[in-house]
């Protein structure tokens, strides 16, 4: 079976002209269909290393034929891209196996820095259910961020394996300030990696952020050296750990 | 129509105060009028008998003497006195020996007359009589009504024993002084007594009527002329229409309720009509902000796109700003569809002054920087279920206008918390007040519409009509007062029992 490297699923023909021409030149191959069902077809004919879907598409939604990918090819990393971005999609998106969740409009840097780490994690494993050895402690937003309760009601949160592959190339880390609010589904963080590449950290409780860990704050690149999802970046006083808990994984 | 109404009431009111004063004066002067004629009728008893007795205690003598000529003259002198119909005295075999009446004498009375009938209703006469049978009353032939009294005379040893021994011993009664008077003057008083009442019932029943149309006419008739014309006034739109009723009593209090009732109508739509707008500008805010996401996808990306690949800088700085400005919209369209999906609340249990504290905790330093003194007046207070995530949300919101408000020239803020209880149960009523610049009564009535702002391009003019929205969604109020220069102040009020009764449902 041939492989091309991206199904993009999108019925707007201006994001699917934009996506060929600035993944032309990036080398990176593109099919695009405009319909759910149509991508279906496509996956059973064709491999893909990863697909990027639209939510709001004809016939049958994105968060469909999301399960269908999930389910079948769950190696096949699925970025979400809406814009009708709410949070509860976003939540929702993460608990069906989406890789990442990516709002329009996107610019250049935004879309690259998901397209290159789905790439990059395309044909792997999802780790976190290794690291989930019973352990109840942690939960998950999808693959893409973690939280772990700690006995003091506060809860630590990390990056999740969706983004092993920049830890070595990280730029800079914009966190949301100590005292800050944060939702659930929303992002806490922006990494800026090589190439000027950006990437939005979602948060996996609604909270206070209380501290941010100083070792990476102040030195982004300490990162590349520890494992992802034992290392914390942010402490935050949870608001509705017990009601929020439900929605992760 | 007011009139017809009015007369309506009064009518009725009038017609009811007539009957039953009708009633009650006709009973008073049917009872006056017989205990006038009984008393009357005493009197002429009295009389009567007295006049019988010095009849026949006059004639007594005579009568030994059988001086009938004497006899006749007392008769007839006695009878010309006024009052007297007749006077006549007739024999135990019922012929008339004496009578006022000339053409009488001689004739025999019948037995069954109404005079003799008091003793020869039985076959055999009866020789004593007691008093109060011997009167009766009764119609003449000219229709007179008359008084008749009867005296038996008995046979008394003088009598028998007189020298014409007129009079067998074994005598009881020798005959019957009869005397008739006229009740004509009684009568006559009876009826100007009864003509007096008739008289004195109409007037009071017209000045009753008069009264009461009067009072009702400016007690009632006028009040429910004005309730009505500020029904209509009212059913027709006009919500500021009030009621100008200065009395005390019921109308009055009914006017005062009828002025609040209105006040709080036209409140209530007010809130109504800005939930609606809120709610439609809402859906249209996300239809266009999904929509416009799309092509503005195509824009940023191209955009973005192009800004890496040229180098040349005069092109590259124009990219530079369609990518800026792109993403401004972004900014917007997301302001807009916050607004829009306000989601619905995740109510817990918390106390208000604890969101405060926390509020005015992350604001601190934005605050100290900018020379605003915050001063915080908390009552104690009940717990409450909201989401505190929203209210804090407004809480921020509100603080972050009044420091806005203030400038850079420092001020005070006053956050102030305390429970108010009214006829719809219990409320937390939280206000926030500034000494910054104030707003004028145009911008008041515009502040809770999206997109109106009063910071210029700093502003999304979403702030205060998200506030709103959230302050709607658990069923509270929002009130603002300001004046130019001086300052404003917000007060919003949450009540306590629809907020806790949303938990018990979940």
């Amino acid at each position: 079976m041939s492989q091309t490297d991206i199904l993009l699923v999108e019925d707007e023909e201006v994001i699917i002209s934009a996506f060929k021409r600035f993944l032309k030149e990036e080398r990176i191959k593109l099919d695009a269909v405009t319909d759910a069902e149509e991508a279906v077809h496509r996956l059973e004919k064709k491999s893909y290393k990863i697909v990027i879907s639209d939510l709001m598409l004809p016939n049958f939604s994105g968060l469909d034929l999301l399960k269908v990918v999930s389910s079948k090819m769950s190696k096949t990393p699925f970025v979400v891209i809406s814009g009708y971005a709410t949070l509860s999609n976003a939540i929702k998106s993460f608990k069906l196996g989406a890789f990442d969740f990516i709002p329009k409009p996107f610019d250049i840097d935004e879309i690259l820095g998901v397209v290159y780490r789905a790439l990059a994690f395309s044909g792997k494993t999802t780790k976190h259910h290794i690291n989930n050895d019973g352990n109840k402690a942690f939960h998950f937003l999808g693959c893409h961020s973690w939280a772990k309760k700690e006995s003091a009601g506060t809860v630590i949160l990390g990056l999740g394996e969706t983004f092993s592959s920049i830890r070595e190339r990280i730029v800079e880390m914009e966190f949301e300030p100590v005292n800050s609010e944060v939702t659930q589904g929303n992002v806490f963080l922006k990494i800026e990696s090589k190439h000027e590449r950006l990437h939005n950290v979602r948060a996996p409780f609604s909270g206070t952020i209380i501290e941010i860990n100083k070792n990476f704050y102040e030195k982004p690149s300490a990162l590349a050296k520890s494992n992802l999802s034992e290392n914390w970046l942010v402490r935050m006083k949870p608001e509705f750990y017990e009601g929020e808990v439900l929605n992760l994984s | 129509m007011v009139l017809v109404m009015t007369n309506k009431i009064s009518h009725k009111i009038i017609f009811g105060v007539a009957l039953v004063s009708i009633t009650v004066i006709g009973i008073f002067s049917l009872q006056t009028s017989r205990s006038v004629r009984t008393a009357l009728m005493t009197q002429i008893d009295d009389t009567a008998n007295q006049l019988s007795e010095t009849i026949k205690s006059s004639t007594k003598y005579d009568m030994l003497l059988n001086q009938r000529k004497h006899i006749h003259r007392i008769i007839d002198t006695i009878s010309r006195q006024e009052g007297i119909e007749k006077i006549r005295i007739f024999n135990k075999e019922g012929v008339v020996n004496y009578s006022s009446d000339k053409t009488e004498i001689g004739k025999m009375v019948d037995k069954k007359a109404e005079s003799c009938y008091a003793c020869h209703a039985a076959n055999q006469p009866i020789e004593k009589l007691p008093i109060n049978e011997r009167t009766r009353t009764f119609v003449n032939e000219a229709d007179h009504e008359n008084f008749g009294i009867i005296n038996p005379i008995y046979n008394e040893p003088g009598c028998w024993q007189a020298d014409c021994h007129a009079h067998a011993e074994a005598r009881k009664v020798l005959g019957v002084l009869d005397v008739t008077l006229s009740l004509e003057e009684v009568e006559a008083q009876i009826q100007t007594t009864q003509n007096n009442l008739i008289i004195l019932a109409c007037s009071a029943v017209v000045a009753i009527s008069f009264i009461i149309w009067l009072l009702m006419k400016n007690l009632v008739g006028k009040p429910v002329g004005n309730l009505v014309l500020a029904t209509n006034k009212i059913a027709g739109g006009d919500l500021n229409y009030k009621i100008k009723l200065k009395q005390n009593d019921e109308l009055g209090q009914l006017g005062k309720s009828f002025n609040d009732m209105t006040e709080k109508l036209t409140k209530a739509q007010q809130q109504l009509y800005q939930s609606e707008k809120l709610a439609s500008l809402g859906r249209l805010a996300a239809g266009v902000a999904h929509e416009i996401n799309n092509p503005l996808t195509g824009v940023l990306t191209y955009a973005s796109f192009l800004q890496k690949r040229i180098q040349e800088p005069e092109t590259k700085s124009d990219l530079d700003v369609i990518v800026r400005e792109t993403k401004r919209c972004r900014e917007i369209v997301k302001g807009l569809l916050d607004f829009a999906r306000q989601a619905p609340p995740q109510k817990s249990n918390i106390n208000l002054n604890d969101v405060i504290h926390h509020s005015l905790h992350i604001l601190d330093n934005q605050l100290c920087l900018k020379n605003i003194n915050v001063k915080t007046g908390l009552a104690k207070l009940p717990n409450i279920n909201v989401d505190s995530n929203q209210i804090q949300q407004v809480i921020i919101n509100l603080l972050v206008n009044a420091s806005d408000a203030i400038g850079n020239g420092g001020g005070e803020i006053k956050v102030e918390t305390k429970t108010e209880r009214n006829d719809t149960g219990e409320s937390l009523v939280m206000s926030v007040s500034d000494t910054g610049c104030g707003m004028s009564k145009e911008q008041q009535s515009k502040i809770f519409e999206p997109f109106f702002t009063t910071k210029g391009q700093k502003g999304t003019g979403l702030g205060l009509a998200v506030v709103w929205g959230i302050i709607d969604k658990h069923h509270g109020k929002m009130d603002v007062k300001s004046e130019p220069g001086k300052g404003t102040r917000f007060t919003v009020t949450l009540p306590v029992n629809e907020n806790a009764s949303l938990i018990v449902e979940k």
